[in-house]
């Protein structure tokens, strides 16, 4: 698949940061995100409940919550600056130019209208043609998302659709408008595993032939392994790790990244019954300013620095990107140590 | 073979839809249902949503009562317990450790709920347990007044394994414990639950849709499709050298962060059949790529094959001779004559 | 690992704060919350220390004074603040052991109405199936009831003691704490620490007492603010048809009965216990609508 990485970004983000005002403080949620996304890519951001991962996606669609307050240096998507937009503007540049897909199909379908109202309002309220018209793409994309009998199907609600149907529906009303960036937070965490895997296929197959850009959010590494092509993996508020999927998932830099990708049980004959790795302690608070490492409590490799100096963002070769005091070299070297407690259950690497 | 619990020829049936108008319609939730635990093990029983598995649970705990067949604890009816006696000896843990807390209680009282209901203890004694049992579960002495909205999931889903251990059972029933947990907290609470298991020789059912850990944690697997048991046997067998198609579809379907692991080819399938209305023969015909003219018709029956038994007629002719002499595939055939 | 860190301090532990604080944080934010609950508690401790507060005996005549001025208007004196009525009983006393009476009434019937309809809801909630329609129909047809008509009749064949009155009031206004109960009491039934509590065998007594009731009072309490200013306002508007308390007992309702003839010559009579009719209705819902702001979180960061 050709990703052309020396066009511009689709998606270019900088320096975003997210608070919201609690009883406590300000609650700083995002801290300083960056990422870039180029058309056709898949980019999964991959973190643990209040790492930040969902609300840096909705904030780019002006999704966040009122109160909060949003900054950013930057913040473009096709070349267009989307930073001071008016709320009305980025509701026309939802749906049209970009797309969303939540966890719950129940819940993102509206129970009092047919399937086929729902597809047809998207399009009619971004003014891309008549009824006629929309109804005709309607049919064609059930067909598309593997629906049978999508003429039908129009004239149905959605409690009358499996879980795995429904979701069908919703991606194909995300792409009634052929956006140029769907995000999916969480598109198969509430499927069965046997309805996630052809979802997911779904959503692959769909991207390469349309040529979307897509933002997967997701806690599953299996899931983005089998279909990312870069991970961005965040950890209170910043991205701690990103770079390309393989490389990321399976010789992890940043101590957080190689702690998440150990402690997930793996599916392998032979099991010796030992306890699986974990990381201990707890996430952090995310009131107030910080200074140092937020990942430094639970970190194998923290030095007394840690606490002291903001992480450096550091640049391997192959154009990863890691926040962490240590180099590439040294945290390279801890990994692969033979002594290591983790590498043999992680296994994967030779 | 006599297992510390042992489930024989279970059937449980709800009526649903019923109104003035329409005439209710029976969802058999388990359709023929055997297995038996042998104390200390870890039986894994393994389906998708809707597939009754959680049925299964709640009929095992005694909140659901069996419309045929029988639950055995230590070879007695669970029905004879006393409910006191009961939740003595089995325990439940739930998935969600938000809705399984109750949030005007504090910590200690919450752990020790089984105690105040079975009666009989004094204040002390009851205290002095309840921190004991904090203190296997990893809980700090200090939290024991804090009430459950100031905890983490993980913490939370701690109290509520302390609360299951209080009353030091021989079962639990763990319904999805660690699924609405973050991966890195559900590696805590996995080895949590294997060092209980060692240190206090519990016996666990473990309701999971996830294989690895599912992989991880037990003994054998029970995998289970539309109220029936497909497949069942020693982990090694069953996920790693599955039988029937329906495990073999599973096994495809979940996706491992391993080099070289890619989505499996998109099988077109039919929808999940309605559990009110199940399809005759195999329940698993209409989705089975192996299907043959005479999974239409016939339900299988049980099969011995390796180590494991499986309900499947790719097998018939081929299992082993010694079917008769297995309790766990005569059960199974048993339940599912009809 | 962690001993290595120098400034644990530096980094608190991902902690919500007590959910006993936050509504304090949100309560001492929210101003329409804290003048309701300035004015509530006012009138309350007029209504309990009546006796030190009033001047003067609010049942003492003196028709020698009759139709006295308020102080702020010509011929008014520091004897009488508010002035006297038309038998020259000091306004301002009856104001207070008004401010008894309709306390009474109003906390009285509330709590009556409370405990009946939270016990209704409760257990239709709880119980479910036939027992749960036999509380609908109970529901529906307190709902259907011309309410303030039967209130009147029952009076009226009662007579109006402020028992009486207060138990009417009581039964009038039940309804809505059955029905939110109800609600609130089936989404808790299928929590799962109700079914732990089953599993370990709990009495039908504990599991309603100890795990569901608990978990009503923020409704209770929102729903009882709301009502208890309903049942002021029946309570004046009973009392002003001579339904509700008889006189000579002071009641704001019964005043405005007894100055509706003088209203063009000493309009203060009427306007005084309006007024504080009004400013207690309007304090009460202030703190029932503060009270709901205050115990529905709004969407968690």
């Amino acid at each position: 698949m050709a990703i052309d990485y020396g066009a511009p970004p689709l998606l270019d983000i900088a320096g975003l940061h997210l608070s919201i005002p609690t009883s406590g403080g300000d609650l700083r949620v995002l801290r300083g995100v960056d990422y870039q996304l180029w058309q056709g890519e898949t980019l999964a951001v991959v973190g643990e409940s209040g790492s930040g991962k969902s609300v840096s996606s909705l904030a780019l669609m002006g999704l966040h919550p009122r109160r909060a307050s949003v900054s950013a240096e930057r913040m473009t998507f096709d070349g267009q600056n989307i930073l001071g937009l008016s709320r009305p503007a980025l509701r026309k540049l939802r749906g049209n130019q970009m797309a969303m897909i939540f966890q719950d199909p129940m819940t993102s379908l509206n129970p009092v209208l047919t399937i086929g109202e729902q597809l047809v309002e998207t399009y009619s309220a971004h003014g891309k043609g008549s009824r006629a018209q929309a109804t005709e793409r309607a049919i064609y994309l059930l067909e598309r998302v593997g629906i049978r009998n999508a003429r039908e199907r129009l004239g149905q609600y959605p409690h009358q659709l499996s879980g795995g149907l429904r979701q069908r529906v919703v991606i194909a009303i995300a792409l009634m408008c052929n956006p140029k960036l769907i995000i999916a937070d969480e598109p198969t965490t509430a499927l069965d595993v046997t309805v996630q895997a052809l979802i997911l296929s779904l959503l692959k197959e769909l991207q390469e032939e349309f040529g979307m850009a897509l933002i997967l959010i997701s806690h599953d590494i299996g899931v983005v392994s089998s279909i990312a092509d870069r991970v961005a993996i965040m950890y209170a508020g910043t991205i701690v790790e990103s770079g390309g999927a393989d490389e990321v998932i399976h010789e992890p830099l940043h101590p957080y990244t190689r702690g998440l990708v150990d402690c997930v049980p793996r599916l392998r004959p032979g099991r010796e019954r030992k306890p699986l790795v974990t990381i201990p302690g707890i996430v952090p608070s995310l009131l107030g300013p910080s200074r140092g490492c937020l990942f430094r409590n639970r970190c194998p490799k923290a030095l007394d620095t840690c606490a002291m100096t903001d992480p450096a963002v550091q640049r391997t070769a192959s154009g990863r990107v890691f926040r962490c005091i240590h180099s590439e070299a040294v945290l390279h070297a801890a990994h692969t140590r033979p002594a290591d407690p983790a590498p043999v259950a992680a296994g994967g690497r030779a | 073979m006599s297992g510390i619990l042992e489930v024989q020829e279970l059937r449980v049936q709800f009526k649903v839809g019923g109104s003035l108008l329409a005439k209710p319609r029976t969802l058999h939730a388990i359709n023929g249902v055997s297995l038996s635990v042998a104390r200390g093990e870890v039986l894994s029983i393994v389906g998708e949503s809707g597939c009754g598995k959680s049925t299964l649970a709640r009929t095992m705990l005694g909140i659901e009562t069996p419309t045929y067949g029988r639950v055995l604890l230590e070879g007695r009816p669970i029905g004879d317990y006393r409910r006191a006696d009961l939740a003595a000896k089995i325990q439940p843990i739930f998935q969600d450790p938000y809705s399984s807390l109750n949030p005007r209680k504090t910590v200690h009282d919450l752990i020790a709920m089984p105690l105040l209901v079975r009666g009989g203890m004094a204040r002390r004694e009851i205290s002095r347990l309840v921190t004991d049992t904090m203190e296997l579960v990893g809980l700090p002495r200090r939290m024991m007044h804090s009430y459950p909205s100031a905890m983490s999931g993980g913490q939370r889903q701690r109290v509520a394994i302390a609360r299951a251990i209080v009353t030091r059972p021989e079962v639990i029933i763990c319904d999805e414990p660690t699924s609405a947990l973050d991966v890195s907290v559900q590696a805590q609470i996995l080895n949590l639950l294997d060092d209980l298991r060692r240190q206090l020789n519990l016996t666990y059912i473990f309701i999971s849709h996830d294989l690895s850990v599912v992989n991880h944690i037990s003994d054998r697997v029970a995998v289970i499709y539309l109220g029936r048991i497909v497949e069942i046997g020693p982990v090694e067998d069953v996920l790693h050298n599955p039988r029937h198609p329906y495990t073999r579809r599973l096994r495809a379907s979940t996706l491992e962060p391993e080099r070289g692991v890619r989505l499996p080819k998109p099988v077109f399938q039919g929808g999940f059949p309605d559990p009110t209305n199940p399809p005759a023969g195999c329940h698993y015909h209409p989705r089975c790529s192996e299907a043959m003219p005479v999974c239409q018709t016939a339900a299988p029956g049980a099969l011995r094959v390796g180590h494991s038994t499986v309900a499947c007629h790719m097998f018939t002719g081929l299992a082993d001779d010694d079917e008769d002499l297995n309790p766990e595939s005569a059960q199974i055939a048993a339940g599912q004559e009809t | 690992m962690t001993d290595r860190i120098s400034d644990n301090t530096a980094m608190p532990e991902a902690l919500p704060p007590s959910p006993t604080r936050e509504m304090l944080w949100r309560a001492t934010g929210h101003i329409g919350f804290l003048i309701g609950l300035t004015i509530f508690l006012t009138v309350l401790i007029f209504a309990i220390f009546a006796p030190w507060i009033a001047p003067h005996d609010p049942y003492a005549q003196d028709l020698t004074r009759a139709l006295e001025p308020p102080v702020w208007a010509d011929g008014g004196s520091w004897g009488h603040i508010l002035g006297t009525d038309n038998l020259g009983r000091d306004n301002f006393s009856r104001l207070v052991y008004g401010a008894r009476v309709t306390m009474i009434a109003g906390v009285g019937a509330t709590l009556f109405s409370a405990v009946l309809g939270t016990a209704i809801g409760v257990i239709g909630g709880y119980y479910g199936g036939r027992i749960d329609a036999a509380m609908m129909f109970l529901i529906n047809v307190k709902l259907a009831m011309p309410g303030i008509l039967i209130a009147l009749s029952l009076v009226s064949i009662f007579g109006g003691s402020l028992l009486v009155v207060t138990l009417i009031l009581g039964f009038l206004f039940w309804d809505r704490f059955a029905v939110v109960t109800r609600t609130a009491t089936q989404q808790l039934r299928n929590m799962e620490f109700v079914v732990a509590a089953e599993v370990a065998g709990a009495s039908r007594f504990r599991i309603l007492f100890i795990e569901i009731l608990p978990n009503l009072t923020n409704h209770i309490i929102v729903v009882a603010s709301l009502e208890m200013a309903l049942a002021i306002l029946v309570e004046a508007s009973l009392s002003f048809l001579g339904l509700g308390i008889q006189p000579p007992m002071p009641s704001w309702g019964l005043m405005i009965s007894e100055a509706r003839t003088l209203m063009f010559t000493n309009p203060h009579l009427i306007m005084l216990p309006g007024m504080a009719i009004f400013t207690l209705v309007v304090g009460i819902n202030l703190m029932g609508d503060g009270l709901r702001d205050i115990t529905t979180p709004q969407g968690r960061g």
